[in-house]
């Protein structure tokens, strides 16, 4: 056979093969919105932020690893694109366009492997959520808290493996994205005055390069009666909120987020008894730099105990959940916050076949002065719109005690509007 | 050792022959209860691998379509496309176990298995479509064309207590069923309708779910799609729902 007959029928079985394949699928959808808010004590619009996310996911069945196994494959890709006219002091409009998804993801049986930018969550509370630590956070403006929103994207190797009751994850972040804080001088500058600022760069004590690679695993198991445990280990920068005062740039002082290499090692734990559902996160950071009681300064190689438990409840168009949160800590010098706790609730309500969604939390510190109360009113328009309104209130002590302390005093409202194309 | 171990497996097999005897329909026109839910399941369900796309309208409320990927009766991943503003809320089932993903939240998170889905359609009315296996069932009542039985939960934390279920005679088609309370109170009425061949035998389109105390809350579940397919174990896994 000359190498021509032999390069046409492979050509044509390749051509009949692939015809017999199920065409790949492709889907988009995208979201829209703006977000408006108003700081009370000032009666300043603090964002006025339209943006633009689509979303683009490409899937495909073909033959997978080993013979007649198939295998799914899937390429995500989404954006936001958005726009502030009020986010900087001098008035100009900033904006950016971030990836929230860009990675390719191969599905077999047993194993899943997603390889780029995504994002991961462990853990089973909510407010506070102390087991997720593989993704930083944009903190740049610190009354929004929601996760979905500040959560950044990670480029991630992501390996998961399968059992009917079980399943193991393995996770390497090459270039791991740290917490981005508020801009110097902007109006969420915690420090700004007229001898200090935020500071932009971190400061790592370790001699490690920057960007050493985070990595780690989740083993979860799900026990014959219903409780699903997960057990996890990670190594990664710190992901509290701590800062030096250290010479600066545009002022003379500045504050200076730390960062240092940590290994957190926690248990997760949810159970559905009816209309409850238990959970329950612990975690252990060791190496976890804390506020020192000597001003402007870190103590460095300490040890933090994190623990929230809560109960929720569901009872037709009612949910209401509790919980407590609880910080142990301990280092080699004196710490500002040995030990902390809190208490939360949350209550949400549907009205009207859930054309209405009032909400409200509150969070309330036991032993310091943290209290953080948000109202909120979803109204869904139509079948794709939601616009809803929402209060927050925060008060915490300056010194520092707590963990609200960073964001001072405020008051704001919050109006954002979304719809889904 | 080995011959008790061959003896053991002569005594599965010969118990498994004797189940699977007493399964079978019994002889003089009588029929098993158990047999009879085991084949109304099979009108239901065209094999222990499938995925449907269904609808449901209630009043009041925007249509909500959802495509439903569904091994044997213990695991079932419901994924929402419409209404566009809960897209991406989908929901996990494993045994009596729930989760839903929280797209807002980019994470699954822990429910109760008895939420409620949309409208008077509660999760367990799409995610469990079989009853054998779950209730025991015994013959209520009987006429010339239908049987009644009575279902009782065989565990706790399925979506109903107990079901009063009406199957036809000759075909083992569901025709109506009431979803009680423990003491046997009517929670919801459901009529099965709009039978049409589908995957080779006539199979319920259509199922309305009707509020027993407030009978003008009913909810329609629409059957538009059924197709015998397989699926990879990571689908059916909490951790990997999206």
């Amino acid at each position: 056979m000359n190498w021509r007959a032999f390069f046409l029928i492979h050509l044509c079985t390749l051509a009949v093969a692939h015809a017999a394949e199920p065409p790949p699928t492709v889907t988009w959808n995208a979201e829209a919105g703006v977000q408006s808010s108003l700081r009370e004590s000032d009666s300043r619009w603090t964002r006025s932020r339209p943006y633009f996310e689509p979303a683009l996911l490409a899937g495909v069945e073909r033959r997978g690893l080993g013979r007649r196994s198939r295998a799914s494959y899937e390429f995500k890709a989404s954006f936001r694109a958005w726009g502030d006219f009020n986010e900087r002091l001098d008035g100009k409009a900033t904006g950016d366009i971030e990836p929230r998804d860009l990675n390719v993801s191969m599905a077999q049986d047993f194993f899943k492997l997603t390889l780029g930018y995504q994002e991961v969550s462990w853990g089973e509370t909510f407010g506070f959520q102390i087991l997720d630590l593989v993704n930083g956070r944009d903190l740049s403006d610190p009354l929004i808290l929601d996760t979905g929103w500040i959560r950044r994207p990670a480029p991630l190797v992501n390996l998961q493996f399968f059992t009917d009751r079980s399943s193991l994850q393995l996770l390497a972040n090459p270039a791991p994205s740290l917490h981005r804080f508020p801009r110097p001088d902007s109006q969420f500058d915690p420090a700004a005055g007229a001898y200090i600022s935020m500071g932009q760069d971190y400061l790592k004590h370790d001699d490690q390069p920057p960007g050493e690679p985070e990595y780690g695993a989740r083993a979860s198991y799900l026990l014959p009666f219903g409780v699903d445990l997960g057990l996890i280990h990670y190594r990664h920068y710190n992901r509290n909120a701590v800062f030096v005062v250290a010479p600066g740039v545009l002022n003379p002082l500045e504050l200076r987020p730390v960062a240092e290499r940590v290994q957190s090692t926690g248990l997760s734990a949810s159970y559905a008894l009816d209309r409850f559902v238990f959970r329950g996160d612990v975690v252990h950071h060791d190496g976890q730099p804390l506020v020192s009681t000597a001003p402007g300064e870190v103590v460095l190689g300490g040890s933090q105990l994190r623990t929230v438990a809560g109960v929720d409840f569901t009872y037709d168009d009612l949910a209401l959940g509790f919980q407590y949160q609880g910080d142990f800590n301990r280092a080699p010098a004196p710490v500002l916050n040995e030990r902390m706790s809190w208490l939360s609730a949350r209550m949400m309500v549907s009205f009207f076949e859930r054309k209405f969604e009032p909400e409200l939390f509150v969070f309330h510190g036991l032993d310091n002065q943290d209290v953080w109360i948000q109202p909120k009113l979803a109204w869904n328009i139509g079948s794709a719109s939601q616009l809803s309104l929402r209060y927050d209130h925060i008060s915490a002590d300056a010194t520092g005690n707590g963990i609200l302390g960073v964001v001072r005093d405020e008051d704001r409202y919050l109006l954002w509007f979304t719809t889904r194309l | 050792m080995l011959r008790t171990l061959s003896t053991r497996l002569m005594l599965l097999a010969f118990s498994s022959l004797a189940l699977s005897a007493t399964s079978l329909p019994l002889a003089f026109g009588s029929t098993a209860p158990d047999e009879i839910l085991r084949r109304a399941d099979s009108v239901r369900n065209p094999g222990e691998t499938y995925l449907m796309k269904v609808e449901v309208t209630s009043k009041d409320s925007d249509k909500a379509v959802f495509e439903v990927s569904l091994d044997g009766n213990s695991k079932t991943f419901i994924k929402t496309l419409e209404p566009a503003r809960d897209r991406g809320r989908n929901l996990l089932m494993l045994g009596e176990d729930m989760w839903v993903y929280m797209p807002n939240l980019k994470r699954s998170v822990r429910v109760s298995l008895s939420q409620k889905l949309t409208g008077q359609a509660a999760n367990g009315d799409i995610s469990r479509m079989r009853w054998a296996g779950d209730y025991d069932a015994t013959i209520e009542s009987e006429t010339e064309k239908s049987w009644t039985l009575l279902l009782s939960a065989k565990r706790k934390g399925l979506t109903y207590d107990k079901i009063r279920a009406v199957i036809e005679k000759n075909t083992f088609h569901p025709l109506a069923a009431e979803f009680l309370t423990p003491a046997g109170k009517p929670l919801k009425r459901a009529t099965y309708g709009d039978f049409k061949t589908l995957l080779g035998r006539m199979r319920p389109h259509t199922m309305k779910v009707q509020d027993a105390i407030r009978p003008d809350d009913v909810s329609v579940i629409r059957v538009t799609n059924m197709e015998v397919k397989s699926f990879p174990a990571s689908l059916f896994n909490q951790n990997s729902l999206r």
